[in-house]
């Protein structure tokens, strides 16, 4: 099975070892044997035939006897007729075949993410960031970017149903109307409302509306992600609705008390990117930012860190307190010596032999930068007391200050409105008192799920009389309990309006007609609030007809009405004219939240942090359990959205579940197996009597005796009694665990190992490449002493120029070249247009908002579990996560004995050992390298490179290069040999096994053709998907791909031919502009060249840290041209010198990629460098690997 | 050693079968003169012949998008409001007004579905509708006029001087300029316009 392999130069010794698994770090077999296997599918699939005890010759015999039925179907073949529907009116502003765009927001709790909508005769079909928006970079997150597929769910509510069998909106609203009335006659007595927190103003209104027509009626807001802490605690030290927003661009040091502010507390769009332009980098010498973490996994703030400090995060009041000391001490503030001296806490704790030094530099270093320029932030999971404490320490940095020379302080405070509303533990009591006969659930929220065990939620929902669900998903155990369940609309299809975090007033625009005919939220409130009789039908819009007038008030969208009055109020001048540009802009400008003016309290600070509850660090014999987020389904309503499950997490690289993170010491510990593939072991967790049983997987960099487990999974039921067909059985359930909504973690929890194992699908060793290294790195310092050190090392230093095995120019036969097939022009001809890419790994956080964004621009189908489990994902983007040793020069080689090079040899005063282990890990062995490791990420697609290997192995040309140097992927030609993808060196090239795009991906039971228990394997017998409204999500300019071909990045290769033609078009409307007549218009070459940097390819655009640069390579003011340098692509005498961090991967086997890219530069602290021998041995400087 | 004849006969089965793939097995065989009936009997002849209506008026934003567009059955009221309203041969355009359903056109020309072609670059670059769809002001029900495979799009692309011509006349499907060189006006157009149709798969294949 093994193919030859070309020696690559011998590795040199190096300093530093980047892997992705532990399986590639110690080379095991299995490893060994994965890698070498190109498309290690073949074995796996024969174990899968021999498991369902078939055989590979029953197939065949199958598919023989279905080629034949087909011989059949030929005899009347003829050409199938095909129908063109135009419309019957002309719809405003469409032109078929061409996108309109439109902005919208998307309603998020706390706030929004602001967008641009494409749509395609009415279909949403992307999303982008709105760049208008104040609090937008452009960009989008991963939620934000999938959203457009929960849009053509076939899962999602369709139907009125009452007691679960299926009714109509009529009976619903008679229903409305009859109990409504029941209603009015005890003044709303016994009604409550439950919403979700997304701050809409005209929901508020609505909501008023209700409570003034049931004046005893009560609202009730739910979360199931709570971040209570934050809240509380502003309320107390500055006052009720006061917001924190903070302000990277003006900070230069950061410290994040596990906040992870980079990726799932992310608290605007915008908030990358601001940090990122902090820490450029673009220039030798320039001044960055530096960002200390804390925190018990890793997370992407995690990865960014200058300098990361494993703790566990029940314990960071501890170290909240020792950093509150060291500020009070360096800073004289009274109030926070105080503040810090009163909080109690529990046993001492010591996280790293080196905790002391730690903490007080990166004091000292908060301190240096007080007045403006510094801050401390708390992770939203935290209690109050944590909060509190922080804000005292701001306060006492100076942080709510303004710096000489800004405009804005750190962190910005701000009075939002009050909507005050109770909580769900508020209503559980309400309900137990029997003082709820009515409920109405407008929420995405699934409290029968996700509330907290000990509200036993489920029960008291059953002991309401009514409850009416309004909701987008009514496949969730809620919905299902309810008596009445109203399909609810999405976001895309629905009038709405929300305030983002600081306040601005943003609108919620339809993009197409509620597909299923659901009701919004606005619109189910403003029935209830109605005082006329509902059984008239109401007939909702179009998005587009308001503008013209011609639809009579009455039957327009209540939703709109809603919004609408909201508007009134709040637009200052001409309404309509305010009105059309807040729907192009997609925000009304002037709407920000008034600044708060008051000062922090200190009594209540104390207060707060005097109440606080300390508890023990964890040992091996209670462990603690941390419960996050899911960076793919967030509290788990994104359960059913297939891109979402199969995008591989952004640390543990898992897809299509959760699983349970431990440091490789813990797993040593419990005799767990580190080198995961297919299989993990399970691990039982027993906490607060609840117990749970997940799959394993060891996580480098994570706190010892510690678990992080993502929520949102294990959805329970099957078929339609489930979650969906993309969500069922995916994952475990661990939101049993918690005790409140604010219970993140769980202390004194016991772990036992059962020894059974379960199929888990993780990517974290596909497209591995025999360990030769991409990723360079290298700290402040060295970069103002060697800028272009990332060239000059390793193998870089000593290849001869423009050395190539894959000769391409002067190539005559090429296509695209002029003069047919044995024309003699080089390959790449093209003068006006050469594209290319650089991607900064100074930026880039590892986030999957580009691999995402791919995925939606480029119809990239996905393949479920078992799919990936076999290596046959199919994302264009792969993020490649690494991890880094230091290793001592050329230890590696002989050995594994790096693996447990201890670091008591580097730390200054070795009598600091044994504490450090009896106070943070109650271990007596040493800390190890594997413990602690840096994490770097590195995105790779197809590089396009000018000489490339693939085209040289492809037998049909079905991926040759165009003249404008793209690697073309040639679907038609394409038979499937995969000798491209063996050939590639970055293995960037994807094969579609199977129909993925066109059968259904459905496990089979009990069928006479169950060759394979999944359809996919049945071939052209297989089930076609039912799920057709999938296919309204596609972009009808890129090829849905069949069986049998492969593809790869395109660099948006649809983009770049609608502006060549758009750019040919311009250039004769300007001749006939300028009156001359067209025989006589003369069109330069120059003239057909696309302006500078309009092309932007799908990654580029969703990257939230704009990391990702795409242009013309001939264009030398492009923004590409600069960083990558185009001397060899013009000539030397014409071109631009490339940025110095500026690197090719894999440069010495002269394939010359297009996508180059930017090295990675961390700030550490001389201080803490010299004070911490640990901290001195973490920091990158460079891959001197190869 | 085999029989004369038997090589004989298998060298012109062969050629046979060859010869008759060939010419029957391609577009120029199967797709030219598909001539399907249409849901309204809309004649080409009498409107852009007789009446000597610009191609534009329905397919409106040939120049602008890469579909020529079939036009709204509102563009056909435009007109039939007024005109021969009560026809029965209009019924189709009456009812679809009424009801707002589409009239279901028959497709005539098809690229497939990984082909890329785009009207407004060629109509808006000296590429007149004739060359693809032939006499359409000729025809009173649209036929296929020339294969449109691959290697033919190639042809003109490899040598569009043969094609090219005034912006002006692009929608002229009868154009015939007296006293002038088709090809030497193709060759200075070519050269003005600074054209270079491309020939690498992706500019129709993404």
């Amino acid at each position: 099975m093994s193919k030859r392999i070309w020696e690559h130069p011998a590795e040199q010794p190096k300093s530093r070892k980047y892997f992705r698994s532990l399986g590639e770090l110690d080379d095991t077999p299995e490893f060994r044997e994965w890698v070498a296997r190109e498309f290690p599918q073949g074995a796996a699939m024969m174990a899968d035939e021999a498991d369902a005890g078939q055989s590979r010759r029953d197939f065949m015999k199958l598919m023989g006897a279905a080629t034949s039925m087909a011989g059949f179907g030929l005899a009347s073949c003829r050409r199938p007729e095909s129908r063109i529907l135009p419309y019957s009116k002309n719809v405003e502003w469409v032109i078929p075949g061409k996108a309109l765009y439109y902005a919208t927001v998307m309603p998020k709790a706390g706030g929004c993410t602001p967008l641009v909508v494409t749509t395609f005769e009415g279909r949403p079909t992307h999303v982008q960031g709105n760049r208008l928006h104040p609090e937008s970079n452009g960009s989008v997150d991963g939620f934000t970017q999938a959203s457009v597929l929960d849009l053509y769910d076939p899962d999602r509510a369709r139907d009125f149903k009452q007691g679960g069998k299926k009714s109509t909106r009529d009976e619903f609203l008679a229903f409305l109307d009859a109990h409504k009335a029941e209603l009015t006659a005890g003044a709303g007595q016994g009604l409550a409302l439950l919403v979700d927190a997304v701050p809409s103003p005209t929901r508020q209104r609505l909501l008023a509306r209700v409570t003034a027509k049931f004046p005893k009626a009560r609202v009730f807001r739910y979360e199931a992600l709570d971040f209570d802490g934050a809240r509380v605690a502003t309320e107390q030290v500055f006052g009720a609705g006061v917001v924190q927003v903070p302000h990277f661009s003006v900070c230069e040091k950061i410290v994040s008390l596990d906040c992870d502010f980079l990726d799932l507390h992310r608290p605007k769009a915008g908030t990358v990117s601001r940090f990122m332009n902090g820490r450029r980098a673009m220039k030798p010498g320039d001044s960055m930012n530096r960002l200390y973490v804390f925190e018990s996994r890793y997370s992407l703030t995690g990865g960014m860190a200058d300098h990361r400090l494993r703790v566990h995060a029940s314990q960071m009041m501890k170290v909240t307190v020792a950093l509150a000391r060291a500020v009070a001490v360096a800073t004289g503030d009274a109030s926070l010596t105080a503040a810090a001296a009163g909080v109690k806490l529990e046993g001492s704790y010591k996280p790293r032999a080196d905790y002391d030094a730690f903490v007080a530099e990166t004091a000292a270093d908060l301190v240096a930068s007080k007045g403006g320029r510094a801050m401390v932030l708390a992770g939203p999971q935290q209690p109050a007391a944590v909060h509190a404490l922080v804000a005292a320490i701001n306060a006492a940095l100076g942080a709510y200050q303004v710096a000489a020379g800004q405009s804005v302080p750190a962190l910005e405070l701000q009075q939002q409105e009050a909507a005050p509303a109770g909580t769900l533990e508020e209503l559980a009591q309400a309900v137990q008192a029997g003082s709820v006969t009515t409920l109405a659930i407008v929420s995405a929220a699934d409290p029968c799920y996700d509330a907290p065990a000990s509200l036993k939620w489920a029960d008291l929902q059953k002991s309401i009389k009514t409850v009416v669900h309004v909701g987008f998903r009514d496949r969730t155990a809620t919905a299902r309990a309810a008596t009445w369940s109203v399909p609810g609309t999405h976001y895309l299809e629905q009038w709405g309006d929300v305030r983002s975090m600081s306040g601005v007033y943003s609108i919620v625009q339809p993009m197409i007609m509620p597909l299923l005919g659901g009701v919004s939220d606005l619109e189910f409130l403003s029935l209830l609030a109605s005082d006329t009789p509902l059984a008239v039908k109401v007939e909702p819009v179009a998005p587009a007809a308001p503008m013209n007038g011609a639809v009579p008030e009455e039957s327009k969208d209540p939703g709109y009405l809603a919004v609408r009055e909201t508007f009134a109020a709040l637009a200052t001048g001409e309404v309509e004219v305010a009105w059309s540009l807040a729907l192009r802009d997609g925000l009304l400008a002037g709407t920000r939240w008034p600044a708060f003016t008051g000062a922090l309290k200190p009594a209540s600070v104390a207060t707060l942090a005097g109440g606080f509850q300390d508890t023990a660090a964890p040992t091996k014999d209670a462990f603690e359990v941390t419960l996050v987020p899911d960076s793919k389904l967030w509290d788990g309503r994104y359960i059913n959205n297939a891109w979402l499950q199969e995008m591989p997490d952004s640390i543990s690289k898992v897809t299509w579940d959760n699983a349970a993170l431990l440091s490789v010491r813990t797993a040593t510990e419990l005799g767990l197996d580190k080198y995961l593939r297919d299989e993990a072991d399970t691990l039982v967790i027993e906490v607060g009597g609840q117990s749970v049983t997940v799959p394993v997987i060891v996580s480098p960099g994570h706190a010892d005796h510690a678990i992080t487990i993502a929520l949102g999974y294990g959805q329970a039921g099957k078929g339609a009694a489930g979650p969906g067909r993309v969500g069922e059985g995916t994952g475990v359930n661990v939101y049993p665990l918690r005790a409140t909504a604010s219970t993140y973690w769980l202390a004194g929890a016991k772990v036992t190992v059962p020894g059974t194992k379960v199929p888990l699908a993780t990517t974290q060793e596909h497209h591995t490449m025999y360990g030769r290294e991409l990723i360079r790195e290298g700290t402040a310092e060295r970069f103002a002493e060697t800028p272009a050190f990332a060239t000059t090392e390793g193998m870089d230093s000593h290849i001869p120029p423009d050395y190539t095995f894959y000769k391409q120019e002067g190539r005559q036969g090429q296509i695209g070249a002029t003069g047919g097939l044995f024309g003699t022009t080089p390959h790449l001809w093209d003068k006006q247009h050469q594209w290319g890419m650089v991607i900064d790994l100074n930026a880039c956080i590892g986030c999957h908002s580009c691999s995402l964004a791919c995925q939606s621009e480029n119809n990239i189908p996905t393949v479920g579990k078992r799919q990936v489990i076999i290596g046959r994902d199919m994302n264009w983007i792969r993020m490649d996560r690494y991890f880094a040793v230091d290793v001592e020069g050329g230890k590696a080689t002989e050995g594994k004995e790096w693996e447990y090079a201890e670091t008591s040899g580097a730390v200054a005063g070795g009598a600091d050992e044994n504490s450090d282990h009896a106070g943070g890990h109650g271990s007596a062995e040493p800390a190890r390298e594997l413990d602690d490791p840096e994490m770097v990420v590195q995105p790779v697609a197809c590089q396009h490179c000018e000489a490339a290997p693939c085209e040289t192995v492809c037998p049909v040309n079905a991926t040759v290069h165009s003249e404008d140097g793209l690697n073309l992927m040639v679907y038609n030609r394409c038979i499937g040999t995969r000798y491209c993808a063996n050939n590639c060196p970055w293995k960037a090239r994807r094969f579609n096994y199977f129909d993925y795009n066109k059968r259904a991906n459905t496990e089979r039971e009990g069928s006479l053709l169950d060759l394979h228990p999944n359809n996919l394997y049945l071939g052209p017998l297989g089930e076609l998907k039912e799920d057709a409204s999938l296919r309204l999500q596609r972009n009808p300019n890129v090829t849905v791909r069949m069986r049998g071909v492969i593809e790869k990045c395109t660099y948006c290769i649809q983009r770049i031919e609608a502006a060549k033609i758009d750019q040919k078009k311009t250039t004769r409307r300007q001749a006939a502009a300028a009156g001359v007549s067209d025989e006589n218009l003369t069109v330069t070459a120059e003239d057909l060249r696309i302006p500078t940097d309009t092309v932007k390819t799908a990654c580029q655009l969703a990257c939230p840290s704009d990391a990702i640069v795409f242009g013309n390579l001939r264009d030398n003011n492009s923004a590409v041209s600069k960083l990558r340098g185009n001397k060899d692509i013009v000539g030397d005498e014409h071109g631009v010198d490339p940025h110095p961090r500026n690197y090719q991967t894999l440069r010495y086997i002269g394939a010359r990629p297009r996508t180059s890219y930017l090295a990675r530069i961390k700030n550490p602290n001389p201080a803490l460098l010299a004070a911490s021998p640990i901290e001195k041995r973490k920091v990158g400087q460079a891959s001197a690997h190869m | 050693m085999l029989p004369l004849w038997v090589i004989v006969g298998v060298l012109t089965i062969g050629g046979m079968v060859t010869a008759g793939v060939t010419y029957y097995f391609t577009p120029k065989y199967t797709r030219v003169g598909y001539t399907p009936s249409q849901p309204v009997a809309f004649s080409h002849r009498i409107h852009a012949g007789q009446l000597g209506m610009d191609c534009r008026y329905c397919h409106s934003f040939v120049e602008e998008s890469g579909h020529a567009n079939v036009p709204a059955t509102q563009t056909c009221w435009n007109c039939h409001q007024h005109v021969k309203k009560d026809s029965p041969n209009l019924a189709k355009v009456v009812e679809s007004m009424e009801t707002g359903e589409a009239i279901p056109w028959v497709k005539v020309h098809q690229v497939p579905d990984y082909a890329y072609f785009d009207h407004s670059v060629h109509v808006n670059r000296g590429v007149s509708c004739v060359d693809c769809h032939g006499r359409v002001d000729e025809m009173t029900k649209v036929s296929h006029d020339q294969p449109m495979s691959m290697s033919w799009c190639l042809d003109c692309h490899r040598a569009p001087e043969q094609k090219l011509r005034p912006l002006d006349q692009v929608t002229n499907l009868g154009w015939k300029p007296e006293n002038v060189d088709r090809q030497a006006l193709g060759e200075r157009l070519k050269k003005a316009w600074n054209i270079h149709p491309p020939e690498s798969c992706g500019a129709c294949h993404r």
